[in-house]
């Protein structure tokens, strides 16, 4: 077993071991208690492309959340993310709450999920929550190969309440922007001079349909950029430029259907001295192809379930689009992996999800991926394949939550 | 013409079926809580987690019938429309946002409710009518 395997083991397990007893310890000395809740599945999964079956493992999540008195509470977020190279654990959310007004002020600060569109605020890592077995590719995670600055430390204020026949709501943070790479986000030190600015706001009628936009700006640092000691990093390989980001969501959920739609439109643009860099399948060495180019890129899903009793058959649509290589997102992380952010892709997933019990879903799922990747010709030197390419695989996927 | 009184019988039994909830289930609410009465639309914004406190300020601690029991479903497509399950998972995904400090205290029974509504500080429930509702508040429920 490699080294590294074993130390991301280890890790893991003290972590798990650390959270559990200290979620029993706060038992045993509030008379309340804090309940350990969380959620995890796993899946049986069939790729066409390699003609593989594996079981598969997926996040094992764990979260405390406990009001203290009648204004703060918090909320503790931990998580095991299984991968080719072992367990993994990632601290996703960590916050502590003032309630300013029961309803329309509450004050955070920590690690929280960033408030862009529904998906991202409101299921988090709880698979059971979410009808599909997946996420849409839009809604992943900056360690799942998501796009999107899904999570943000920094402070955070929001709240909701009645308006007219409805509920108003509003989300605004201010954080760390983005670090050298897309991932790991910033959590520790912000590289650039400036912060993230996210602001969401939102209305729910009364019939079940909710309408939202959110707008998100972020630097992104440059190759100048200095880490926490003052010194260049060398890991900072991202080029200088700005982030902004501009979505729409429409919700309609009642007894018998769940629709939910969301669009992100993502802008890049960078300085001058601004350079695109790749690297080489099976290299570890970077090569730079060009200066780097302002990007446009559309993210979209649309997804419609109903529910039939215990079962709730359902389809989504996605459509990922990108107008040029970007050279943030297409950055070469530090383990060599080649980002995939290639012209133009559409998900077709279709599924069932079946209620085993109150806390238990089993669901089967199938996606097809059809990607026209005219922008490959570009990426010739990452040595990525400029043919179009379609793919499918079917996900049986049993999840719970406690 | 047939089809005429066919529509017109599921339309009457339709409409007699949903003012016949109401008069069906009772709100009851800890003895301490000031209010006398409650709306509708107020019952669904504090099933919804939109009202989380009483007008003095006591934070609202709702005590529901267990997903499986007796009359769960028909209180929560009248009040949250939406079945038992999918109430279940709108609380935990409000407890998971930070939203709600701690799920519904969930019970098997209506008088397990009244138990729990008598020593729960800010409690409410709804219960059926036939239930014995001993020092528990009824709140009348207002349109």
């Amino acid at each position: 077993m490699p080294s590294f395997q074993r130390g991301h083991r280890a890790k893991a397990f003290s972590l798990l071991s650390i959270f559990i007893f200290a979620a029993l310890g706060a038992r045993a000395d509030v008379t309340e208690g804090v309940p350990l809740r969380g959620f995890a599945d796993f899946s049986v999964i069939h790729e066409a492309a390699d003609d593989s079956d594996s079981f598969q493992l997926h996040e094992v999540d764990f979260f405390v959340a406990k009001q203290i008195d009648d204004t703060v509470s918090f909320l503790i977020e931990l998580c095991f993310q299984p991968s080719f190279d072992g367990v993994g654990a990632d601290l996703e959310r960590t916050y502590v709450q003032y309630r300013v007004n029961s309803n329309w002020l509450k004050i955070s600060g920590g690690r929280f999920h960033t408030s862009l569109g529904y998906w991202n605020d409101t299921f988090h890592h709880g698979g059971y929550l979410q009808t599909a077995a997946t996420r849409p590719v839009m809604e992943r995670f900056e360690d799942a190969g998501g796009l999107l600055p899904t999570h943000t430390t920094g402070v955070e204020l929001r709240g909701n309440g009645p308006m007219s026949n409805g509920i108003f709501g509003y989300i605004v943070s201010v954080g760390n922007g983005r670090g050298p790479v897309k991932d790991p986000p910033a959590f520790y030190y912000d590289y650039n001079k400036s912060k993230s600015l996210a602001a969401l706001a939102y209305y729910e009628f009364n019939n079940g349909l909710r309408t939202g936009v959110n707008y998100y700006h972020s630097d992104l640092p440059g190759g100048g950029s200095r880490g926490p000691d003052g010194i260049p990093s060398a890991t900072i390989v991202g080029p200088a430029g700005g982030e902004s980001i501009y979505g729409a969501h429409a919700v309609y959920q009642t007894a018998a259907i769940e629709w939910l739609t969301e669009y992100q439109h993502m802008e890049h643009t960078y300085k001058n001295n601004a350079q695109l860099s790749l690297m080489s399948v099976g290299s570890s060495t970077a090569t730079v192809v060009g200066p780097a180019q302002s990007t446009h890129i559309d993210l979209l899903y649309s997804q419609l379930g109903y529910h039939l009793g215990q079962y709730t058959p359902y389809m989504r649509f996605e459509l990922n689009e990108t107008d040029n290589v970007d050279a943030y997102l297409n950055a070469p992380t530090a383990d060599g992996e080649i980002p995939g952010l290639l012209g133009t892709t559409r998900y077709y997933v279709a599924g069932m999800r079946y209620e085993l019990s109150p806390a238990s879903a089993l669901k089967f799922e199938a996606t097809y991926v059809d990607s026209r990747a005219s922008i490959l010709e570009q990426l010739k030197i990452a040595g990525a394949d400029p043919a179009r390419h379609s793919d499918w695989s079917t996900n049986l996927n049993w999840s719970y939550g406690w | 013409m047939k089809r005429f009184r066919f529509i017109v019988f599921c339309l009457i039994f339709g409409l007699a079926s949903a003012s016949s909830f109401a008069a069906d289930f009772v709100v009851v609410a800890n003895p301490k809580v000031a209010e006398d009465s409650v709306s509708k639309s107020e019952l669904k914004h504090i099933y919804m987690i939109n009202q989380t406190n009483w007008k003095n300020g006591e934070k609202i601690t709702i005590v529901v019938l267990s997903p499986e029991g007796a009359g769960a479903d028909d209180l929560t497509r009248e009040y949250m429309s939406m079945s038992a399950i999918q109430a279940k998972k709108y609380w935990l995904i409000k407890v998971f946002n930070g939203v709600l400090p701690s799920l519904p205290i969930v019970v098997d029974t209506a008088d397990e409710a009244i138990e729990k509504v008598l020593a729960t500080k800010g409690a409410i429930a709804i219960v059926p009518k036939a239930t014995k509702v001993g020092k528990a508040k009824v709140l009348s429920e207002t349109p």
